[in-house]
């Protein structure tokens, strides 16, 4: 039997605190503990002994939604209002391994303060703890397997807690059985406890200063005095302690407060974690993870939470002017709660980048307003508002997401003509359809490809007062980050020259702070080799973003459409942008977990990301993903020359190695290895089971002495050691521990001072 | 109408024309007419259904796409492609490829090519189709040119494709387009389908209507308002640009329709868009009594190839390149004599269009020596041009009014769409 326990976003609990977190063994009721129910589709078998529950998705309710349905509860308790520490534990087993969307976990309703979102298949509470219990969490089919969720009840606040199902399909891992007896809720002796905490930022620049921001729960009768002391630990697991500060916590409250971290000042993944101490001995630890970069392109994570920002962008389209006037301006107290509730759920999903996509009245020429009038922009037909994109980019900067802004060197929306009109010396030629135009200033709003083109002379200068376009456009540019606080630019069709690129790029990044750019230049626009442009495009941390590849996932004809073809491809693309200095990204709409995955072991950043059924893989590259996108992370020329990997079914691991060199004498060979699905094609993602008893065997060089880590995001993320077993030929292995999806080898190479030549491992 | 048939001829105006620091812009090309366009395959060229890109050291960029029948078996395409630079006239597309197997006697690839979008009414002459045996090679391995010929008429762009049978290995690495030779107007028009003119048919006299077409900045010119100030009615059409179709979507394509209306505004249009046809019409229109005003500004008298078309002949100026004027040029009565129209306002203009009056032509406005709206009669009709442009970056601290935004400027319009009834 094992056992799975989850404190949720934080790490195993320190055995040193054990003592203090014993259970107390009371009855129930005398702990305030109320019994359990067990849920409407579940039934008892085995004379009572166990529960079953087949976990069969029945579409009801008037909320046919794909995604989402009103939560059934296999069991669940009546809320708890004692304020304190509680832990589940129970004992369940599946008839299989398989998909599924059972979770333990505690919730608030709302009409007790909880989180609840809103979204189109019905309203779902959002959970304060949660341990996932999907068919691949269960080690073995069939066996009793124990699971405990630890929570907190906050003062005010009354917790539900209970084993759910929220999924949208039948559960592929079949019945779902508990062992009555084994159902325990218990509340743990922890006078005092972080009921909730996390850095204010996801990102820090390093010019920002860190917050810790928690509350403490008071679970006794008295109260209490304690202190929190804020600790970063780093993706190497050194820790950095900062200076404890003392707070009054009254008898049965919770009180909010806040303490400073100094922000890193390395680039990189980290865990805030706040340690509350009680007479100088700690007895609660708990945090949340961030990144540290300057550039929003390097901790890049592009997609989006449960819920997406309302009436924006695409959102608005169908509100035309005066809807949007009337649902958003003149009922804007709402639209604030939606809008902060939206990048809350963008924050819970570690995202760290949102674009805008044509958002602009004009991509290249019209980058400001002059009002908060709603205008129309000028590619798209969205209605926007200068008031509505300060309050979503006010928004996400608290959260330290980046909000940037799309953009291209030549307009495509209509108000570019009124540029061509004053100044007709920077005109080339355009296309367009005044059809479409006459609707646009007309104030109508029209689907389709409704844009239209004009290709500029970037380098005559206007004989009004000798401005070049390029300079009025970078002025634009310029002007946006000041009315809007942009954090780059991204050119999407309409790139900049090869001789233009640089002379924008230093006028952004001159900024304080400066703005990144990026180009949406893949291997079909720039070649397949290296160049010149290349060169130009990449270096100095831009962003590079490959397009065509997402036909890999829409046409059965496309020559990536196999996975193998599609990583060669992925691997190559990358490449080529981050051996020139740049980060990369794809457009992975019509990809899966896989896609993403990859794309992140390659150094890219998925353009859209999609959640693994094995782990959260996003908040595992905020906190380690500085493995794969440090830019010292290159493509490692020859892996079969170093590694060999020994499995009973092929993984995908070969194009994928990198060599992280971090000084003369310090370098990383990071192993990713991916357990394929049974299809051949992208579009397949189908589990065969787990990856078990892999080897990976390594090569170092002469005088190196090797520690071998094992880094990954299933079911939590995580970095330990491996012992390294001596093999022959100076060869060292390491045994892979199982796993379903995605993880890594890394093997940490230090040249030995010692003038040994026999390979030594730790 | 009493009030306008007063309107004052010949405006002095204060001759800033084209200086020498004067710049030309260099407009929209609807219009490109290149004699020899190259699509050659390189590394980012894109992968069709039986294709793969492959380096290869006697293709022209040393990129090849390569049919392989062991890896893509069967027929299909492995490359198509669009070209637009070529103008009206006969076209030749010359395809380069090899093959692994000259003795194969099948069919192994076929090269076609057609005008898309095309107005020519007979299929057979903007379309080919050749195939290719094995045995057509005449070395294997060797790189050998296939050509196809056709026609293509003012409209369209070509279209043009390769497939391979998967008989043998084909690589391709491009083709070149040849213009061979291009259609006068008399040339061209046989090959197209035209609207018969009913016979008896005359411009309706019951209402003043307008067709005005909707070019970029139309509504600078205030001809809307000029037609609401006269009670009339006024129709327009949209003008839609682009690679594979440059027309006039809603413009009366049918003599009736045509007559219906007492003056035409073309206002910043190209006559490509009014087509060939269209424009043969406006000839006969004219001739009938209609009138014909040309304005414009980036695709007006001057860039949208006017001289070139059927009405080219009986245009009352020879169009030059649009100007801009080192100071605004500005619209002044004659002599200081009084009209109907407020002057103070200082009505300028900062682009206009160079042109040389044609004989029997007739200035209207005229900045000294330099014609800004200038009139000729033909048959019945009339054809207007307009020389002026709502081009140009105002300055707050430029004196006077950019003409578009004259308050009289609607008025004078008017004045100029019904002189005809003088």
């Amino acid at each position: 039997m094992t056992k799975t326990t989850r404190f949720v976003r934080t790490r195993a609990i320190p055995t040193i605190l054990c003592a203090a977190l014993a259970i107390l063994t009371l009855p129930a009721a005398a702990a305030g503990v109320p019994p359990w129910k067990a849920g409407h589709g579940t039934r008892e078998v085995q004379d009572g002994a166990v529960l079953a529950n087949d976990l069969v998705y029945v579409q009801g309710n008037g909320q046919p939604g794909p995604r989402y349905y009103p939560q059934a509860a296999v069991l669940r308790w009546e809320s708890i209002s004692e304020p304190g520490r509680y832990e589940v534990t129970l004992r369940a087993r599946t008839g299989k391994h398989g998909a599924s969307t059972l979770v333990l976990q505690a919730w608030v309703d709302s009409a007790d303060g909880g989180m609840r979102y809103p979204t189109g298949y019905g309203v779902i509470p959002v959970p304060t703890a949660v341990l996932p219990m999907s068919g691949y969490m269960f080690e073995t089919p069939g066996r009793w397997q124990t699971f405990s969720l630890a929570f907190d009840v906050e003062s005010g606040k009354p917790t539900n807690v209970g084993l759910v199902y929220v999924g949208d399909k039948t559960c592929e891992a079949g019945t779902v059985e508990v062992e009555q007896s084994s159902v325990k809720l218990e509340k743990l002796d922890l006078p005092v406890s972080i009921s909730w905490v996390r850095p204010v930022k996801l990102r820090y620049k390093h010019a920002e200063s860190g917050t810790l921001e928690f509350r403490l729960t008071n679970a006794t009768d008295q109260p209490q005095t304690v202190g929190l002391r804020p600790v970063v630990i780093t993706d190497t697991d050194q820790t950095i302690p900062g200076p404890a500060q003392t707070f009054a916590v009254p008898a049965s409250a919770t009180v909010s407060g806040t303490v400073p971290f100094a922000v890193p000042a390395a680039d990189g993944g980290y865990e805030a974690v706040g340690e509350l101490t009680v007479d100088g001995k700690v007895i609660d630890r708990r945090g949340d993870v961030f990144a540290v970069a300057d550039s929003p392109f390097r901790c890049m994570i592009q997609g989006s939470g449960v819920l997406r920002i309302p009436y924006f962008l695409s959102g608005s389209h169908h509100l035309g002017l005066e809807g949007f006037k009337k649902t958003v301006l003149g009922n804007w107290d709402q639209y604030v709660k939606d809008c902060t509730l939206a990048i809350e759920s963008s924050r819970r999903a570690y995202l760290t980048y949102d674009e805008f996509f044509a958002w602009a009245r004009e991509d290249a020429t019209r980058l400001t307003e002059d009002t908060d009038e709603p205008y129309l922009s000028g590619q798209t037909f969205y209605v926007l508002s200068r008031r509505q994109i300060l309050l979503v980019n006010g928004l996400m900067k608290a959260h330290g997401i980046a909000p940037v802004a799309y953009t291209n060197a030549i307009p495509f929306g209509w108000p570019g003509f009124e540029v061509a009109r004053r100044r007709p010396e920077w005109m080339k030629k355009a296309m367009f359809n005044t059809a479409v135009m006459e609707k646009y200033f007309n104030g109508e709003t029209v689907s389709g490809n409704v844009y239209p083109a004009i290709e500029m002379h970037f380098d005559t200068p206007s004989p009004v007062d000798g401005k070049t376009y390029l300079q009025f456009h970078t002025e634009q540019l310029v002007a946006s980050v000041g009315q809007y606080g942009w954090e780059a630019y991204r050119y999407d069709a309409g790139p900049l020259s090869p001789e233009h690129f640089p002379i924008t790029k230093r006028a952004l990044a001159a900024i304080d702070p400066p703005v990144g750019i990026g180009n949406n230049l893949g291997i079909n626009c720039l070649g397949t080799q290296p160049s010149d442009d290349w060169e130009t495009y990449c270096r100095d941390d831009s962003l590079m973003m490959e397009e065509n590849l997402a036909q890999a996932f829409h046409s059965p004809t496309n020559p990536h459409r196999r996975w193998l073809d599609f990583i060669v491809y992925l691997r190559h693309s990358s490449d080529l942008a981050r051996s020139h200095g740049a980060q990369h990204t794809f457009i992975n709409n019509g990809g899966n977990w896989y896609s993403t995955a990859l794309g992140y072991v390659v150094g890219g950043h998925p353009w859209t990301f999609h959640k693994s059924p094995f782990g959260d893989c996003e908040r595992f590259m905020i906190q380690y993903g500085s493995y794969f996108w440090d830019i010292r992370t290159q493509k490692l020329a020859d892996p079969g020359g170093v590694v060999s990997v020994k499995s009973r079914r092929p993984l995908w691991w070969k194009p994928l190695v990198s060599e992280r060199v971090l000084d003369e004498t310090h370098r990383q060979v990071i192993v990713p290895l991916f357990n394929p699905p049974a299809e051949e094609e992208v579009v397949g993602v189908t589990t065969v089971g787990p990856a078990e008893g892999v080897k990976v065997m390594f090569q170092p060089r002469k005088d190196e002495q090797v520690t071998a880590w094992l880094v990954g995001p299933e079911p939590v993320s995580h970095r330990r050691q491996l012992a390294t077993e001596p093999l022959r030929d100076r060869r060292l292995g390491v045994v892979v521990p199982r796993f379903w999806g995605w993880t890594n080898i890394v093997f940490d190479c230090r040249e030995d001072q010692s003038g040994d030549s026999v390979p030594r491992t730790d | 109408m009493g009030k306008y048939s007063c309107l004052q001829v010949g405006l002095l105006l204060i001759c800033l024309f084209p200086g020498a620091d004067a710049q030309e812009p260099d407009g929209p090309a609807t219009i490109y007419n290149q004699k020899h366009e190259a699509v050659l395959v390189d590394g980012g060229s894109p992968e069709k259904d039986k294709s793969r890109l492959v380096k290869d050291a006697e293709a022209r960029t040393g990129w090849a796409l390569l049919a392989d029948p062991a890896a893509t078996p069967g027929e299909g395409y492995m490359w198509y492609e669009y070209t637009y630079m070529q103008g009206p006239g006969r076209l030749r597309g010359n395809f380069r490829l090899k093959v692994d197997d000259n003795t194969n006697p099948a069919v192994v690839a076929m090269i076609r090519g057609n005008i898309g979008n095309s107005e020519l009414k007979t299929f057979e002459d903007r379309y080919e189709k050749v195939s290719l045996k094995g045995t057509d090679f005449a070395k294997p391995n060797t790189y050998q040119e296939f050509s196809i010929e056709f026609l293509k008429g003012e409209q369209g762009f070509g279209d043009w494709g390769l497939e391979a049978t998967g008989a043998t290995k084909v690589w391709f690495d491009g083709i070149t387009v040849e213009q061979l030779s291009r259609f006068s107007t008399r040339q061209l028009l046989p090959l197209i389908e035209q609207p018969v003119r009913p016979d008896g048919l005359k411009l309706a006299t019951d209402k003043l209507r307008i067709h005005e077409t909707y070019g970029l900045f139309m509504q600078h010119w205030g001809v809307d308002k000029a037609v609401g100030t006269l009670g009339g009615e006024r129709t327009q059409s949209h003008l839609n640009v682009h690679p594979q179709s440059t027309r006039l979507d809603g413009f009366p394509t049918t003599w009736e329709a045509l007559y219906r209306h007492q003056v035409i505004v073309l206002n910043n249009v190209p006559a490509k868009a009014v087509t060939i046809v269209g424009t043969t019409m406006l000839k006969q229109y004219v001739q009938d009594g209609g009138t014909v005003v040309i304005m414009g500004d980036t695709h007006g008298i001057s860039h949208g190839g006017w001289a070139r078309s059927v009405l080219g002949a009986l245009l009352p100026v020879t169009p030059g390149a649009p100007v801009r004027a080192g100071e605004p040029i500005y619209l002044m009565p004659r002599q200081g004599k009084p009209t109907e129209f407020d002057w103070s306002q200082k009505p300028y203009t900062l682009y206009s269009h160079y042109a040389e009056v044609r004989p029997g032509a007739r200035v209207l406005l005229a900045a000294g020596t330099a014609p800004l709206i200038v009139e000729r009669r033909v048959g019945k009709g009339r054809i207007i041009v307009l020389l002026m442009s709502v081009l140009g970056e105002v300055d707050a601290d430029m004196p006077g009014t950019p003409f578009w935004q004259w308050g009289d400027w609607p008025e004078l319009i008017a004045k100029l769409l019904l002189s005809h009834n003088r």
